[in-house]
């Protein structure tokens, strides 16, 4: 058996929050992520959620790939993401979120494939793909964490939207984000539930 | 009262729509001109902050992050009844100008 690692780090100039928000907020898998084709929730508490996902894969995007995906809150501004990739290839993966100053994060991907048999051969393929996934993942979220920030920057509530009155658009106090991160009743990743 | 220019009759006339970051306000603001009527909202998605693609044809904002949908004749979100509605500014057209007011 191999165990194929591969690390990222990327920093970003918001509030760690948001960025752990974007980790929680499953509702934009399918809209923002073009590689997401369906997300549906089976479990979610606020220490974690447990989602059925398909999703194309990079580089051979006719190739669609099914699963479940667990997600474990395992700190502050920690989780691990734990799923069977094509093949039933398991991955792990760590997300960590450090607070670099007041409005600025640093976050450490780390990936673990363990390709067992046959499937050893692969790790040259998968060492490249992870690299653009998360190059592809990170484009695509970037916009809606700087947006975000903005807003949250301006008093903005979550299904409420910013303050009527100027004067009080000023920075929310409390950037702490509750999970699991709230979603409409009859929102359509709640079939399964 | 606050006021802001938005854009120029003229330009607005030959976008349809256009979209614009409005610092006094602390605000988005979205401007769109439909058979001969101009309406300037907030383009901030209430629900998480989400921006929008505007269907004039049908008079409908959908949020591009999750994909919530919004009357824009009412303001209403159209997806969840719980979400708050779009916020409408109300403007002014000054010399060809569109000059939009903080209520």
């Amino acid at each position: 058996m191999k165990i194929l690692k591969r690390e990222f780090k990327r920093r970003i100039d918001v509030h760690a929050s948001v960025v752990w928000w974007n980790y929680w907020d499953i509702e934009h898998f399918t809209t923002v992520h073009k590689a997401y084709t369906n997300v549906k929730m089976l479990f979610e508490n606020e220490n974690m959620y447990i989602v059925a996902l398909t999703w194309r894969l990079p580089i051979f995007s006719f190739f669609k790939s099914s699963g479940i995906c667990t997600t474990i809150k395992t700190g502050k501004y920690k989780l691990e993401d734990y799923q069977s990739t094509f093949f039933n290839i398991a991955v792990k993966t760590e997300i960590e979120i450090e607070e670099i100053g007041e409005m600025s994060s640093l976050i450490i991907s780390r990936y673990q494939f363990f390709l067992h048999g046959w499937r050893r051969i692969l790790a040259p393929f998968m060492y490249k793909m992870m690299a653009v996934w998360n190059q592809k993942v990170w484009d695509e979220d970037l916009p809606l964490k700087i947006r975000r920030q903005r807003v949250k920057e301006f008093g903005f509530k979550d299904f409420k939207g910013l303050p009527d009155k100027l004067e009080d658009r000023e920075s929310i106090k409390k950037w702490e984000q509750s999970l699991p991160v709230p979603r409409p009743k009859n929102s359509p990743i709640n079939e399964y539930l | 009262m606050k006021s802001f220019f938005l854009c120029s009759l003229k330009d607005l006339k030959k976008q349809k729509t256009m979209t614009k970051w409005a610092g006094p306000f602390k605000d988005e603001l979205t401007v769109i001109f439909k058979d001969g009527a101009i309406t300037v909202f907030s383009s901030i998605c209430p629900h998480f902050g989400g921006e929008f693609n505007i269907d004039l044809k049908n008079l409908k904002a959908s949020c591009c992050w999750h994909g919530y949908e919004f009357d824009l004749s009412s303001g209403k979100c159209l997806s969840f009844s719980n979400c708050s509605p779009l916020r409408f500014y109300p403007f002014l057209i000054n010399h060809g100008d569109i000059e939009v007011f903080f209520p």
